[in-house]
């Protein structure tokens, strides 16, 4: 692992708990020496076991639960801005911990999405990730990912080079959400425009509706800043007519905003961090609208024409 | 065509509409810049004039080619729901005609009779469309600025109402900023001077208004002292375009020491704010 410049992206293999503290000291320790920002997240149980290996170190961030993960975008813009401020006072950011695949295919999709953006997001800090995957409990296409997304593999008997890394561009190529209506979209659009002109109309009639459905307020102004943001790249970039829909089934919410015009070349636009600490400068609107939406998608619909999905799915009100 | 098209100009100003009564009359006071056509200018403009007959107010407008008399006037703001056909009748409210309105003379004498008749204030509305017959771009620079002085010597309210397309060249915007020290409203925003160094920022912001915000911000930097403090808390949308502008336009005035407090945005501003990594440039307070 290197010390130097440059994003380091790594994959932990354990298969006890003796095995993830032996796998898992190097990293933290250097991490001290060096005077890094180390945060050790997860589980209770595996923080647990790295907090009390360090005998509790102040010098270590342990922060067990999901707060850091509640959204893969969500995630990687928290670490692209924590990155940006550690940058500046020089320093190193270093996480292990792993990721929440989760049982539901759509979550695993999305975060098998996050391992592969990670090089991609962060490549311009200096930022190293440790990410243990349980080999006991790992199901065969994650760790097949988890394999192909890493650039060593680090185990309880040392580090060595993950010779199945496959090159960043083809596995994100291969991760890339195909073009598919949404199951939401089967039901008629509560609200939408056919040729927008304007920003506004669209939030005001978007706010409307999620007010009419109760909402809660703070979520749904998220939803809508990331529309509007969409909606004004759209508007500037795509070609006219530019259409809305808005969809629920009552639970989950999702807003479809298309154009007429090629479509996007990449459709991980937005991922990459704006923030002046990477030099190639990237538009801010997508990158915002990513994570202030539970996802959001960009496809192209086969005979042209960008296609840009949110979603949200509100959680009651505490 | 978009869904919204018929209703959009009562919908673009809806919260001036909203606004009169949600924040404090003083929202409207003073020598006020209003950019919009004149569609669009309705809703505000029927809100405004509500609000100065309720305070017992004398209204003068100018005469122009959508009210040329005061019979159209009523029927224009009836069209808003605003019945002002009493007034009229009373005299309460008047349409001069545009050689007289827009004279220093003619324009002090129809406020020292209306104040004559016991009218508790002043308010007119006029525009350099209407002005433009009678007056040349110097006088009427000059015009405006006898405006300014009506306001600060003896509170009367003048509302301007520039098109749109009279501000879109080059620091015609600044220009026309500058002019009116007390407010300025536009497509979605509403906003107004409280105090020297104390702006209140009404409405949404996007790409479609990010330049007033702009133009806003650096004239109130450049009259505030040492802080500036922006009261968010009618601000219900912020767009990145609109950070940008807001950190681009105060940026002379930080780099001297200067300090933008932002007090009361709502939640999701805030929230947007600290994403983009631009938090750091202001100070933030909860609520005043």
């Amino acid at each position: 692992m290197s010390a130097g410049s440059g994003c380091v992206h790594d994959l932990l293999l354990f298969g006890s708990d003796a095995e993830l503290v032996a796998a898992g000291w190097g990293f933290i320790a250097d991490g001290i020496a060096a005077g890094d920002l180390v945060i050790a997240h997860g589980g209770e149980h595996e923080v647990g076991l790295l907090r009390d290996a360090f005998d509790d170190d102040p010098r270590v961030v342990f922060s067990p639960g999901k707060e850091r993960y509640q959204q893969m975008m969500g995630t990687i813009g928290q670490y692209q801005r924590l990155c940006e401020r550690e940058t500046a006072a020089g320093r190193r950011v270093r996480a292990i911990g792993p990721v929440p695949f989760g049982e539901d295919p759509a979550s695993r999709a999305e975060w098998m999405r996050y391992e592969a953006l990670i090089s991609r997001a962060l490549g311009p800090y200096r930022f190293s990730g440790l990410c243990h995957y349980d080999t006991r409990t790992t199901p065969a296409e994650v760790m097949d990912l988890a394999l192909a997304a890493h650039q060593n593999v680090v185990t309880a008997d040392g580090v060595r080079r993950n010779d199945r890394q496959r090159p960043g561009s083809e596995l994100l190529r291969a991760l890339a959400p195909a073009y598919a209506p949404d199951a939401l979209e089967d039901a008629p659009a509560v609200w939408g425009e056919s040729d927008c002109a304007a920003p506004a109309p669209v939030r005001h009639g978007v706010r409307r509706a999620l007010r009419d459905a109760r909402v809660d307020g703070d979520q749904a102004e998220g939803f809508v800043a990331a529309i509007s943001e969409v909606l004004s790249n759209a508007l500037q970039h795509g070609q006219s007519p530019v259409q809305v829909r808005l969809h629920t089934n009552g639970r989950g919410w999702l807003c479809v905003v298309t154009d007429h015009g090629p479509g996007m070349a990449d459709p991980w636009t937005g991922v990459d961090s704006p923030l002046p600490a990477n030099p190639q400068p990237v538009g801010m609107g997508l990158w915002l609208a990513r994570q202030l939406c539970d996802q959001l998608t960009i496809t192209t619909h086969p005979t042209g024409g960008a296609r840009i999905s949110l979603r949200l799915s509100p959680t009651q009100p505490r | 065509m978009c869904k919204g098209e018929g209703v959009k100009g009562g919908e673009r100003m809806e919260h001036l509409r909203d606004g009169l009564e949600d924040v404090s009359p003083s929202a409207w006071d003073g020598h006020h810049l209003l950019i919009a056509g004149v569609q669009e200018a309705r809703p505000a403009m029927a809100a405004w004039a509500e609000a100065g007959l309720r305070r017992g107010e004398k209204m003068i407008y100018a005469a122009d080619a959508r009210h040329p008399s005061v019979e159209r006037l009523v029927a224009s703001l009836a069209t808003s729901g605003v019945d002002v056909a009493p007034a009229a009748d009373e005299g309460q409210l008047a349409v001069v005609d545009t050689a007289r309105f827009y004279s220093t003379a003619g324009y002090e004498q129809l406020v020292a009779e209306a104040l004559g008749r016991g009218y508790r204030g002043v308010r007119s509305y006029g525009g350099p469309h209407a002005a433009a017959d009678v007056l040349g771009p110097a006088e009427f620079e000059e015009f405006e600025r006898m405006l300014e002085r009506m306001w600060t010597t003896r509170a009367v309210t003048a509302v301007c109402c520039y098109e749109p397309m009279m501000v879109a060249g080059a620091g015609e915007l600044d220009q026309a900023v500058g002019r009116h020290s007390s407010g300025w409203s536009g497509h979605l925003v509403h906003a107004y001077r409280m105090d020297v160094g104390r702006l209140c920022l009404a409405g949404e912001i996007d790409v479609s208004n990010d330049d007033l915000l702009a133009a806003v911000l650096a004239a109130a930097t450049r009259s505030a002292g040492a802080e500036l403090i922006v009261d968010c808390g009618e601000l219900g949308y912020m767009s990145v375009s609109g950070w940008r502008a807001a950190l681009s336009a105060t940026r002379p005035f930080r780099e001297r020491g200067g300090r933008v407090r932002l007090v009361a945005l709502t939640t999701t501003t805030a929230r947007v704010l600290q994403m983009i990594g631009c938090a750091e440039a202001f100070e933030l307070e909860p609520s005043s």
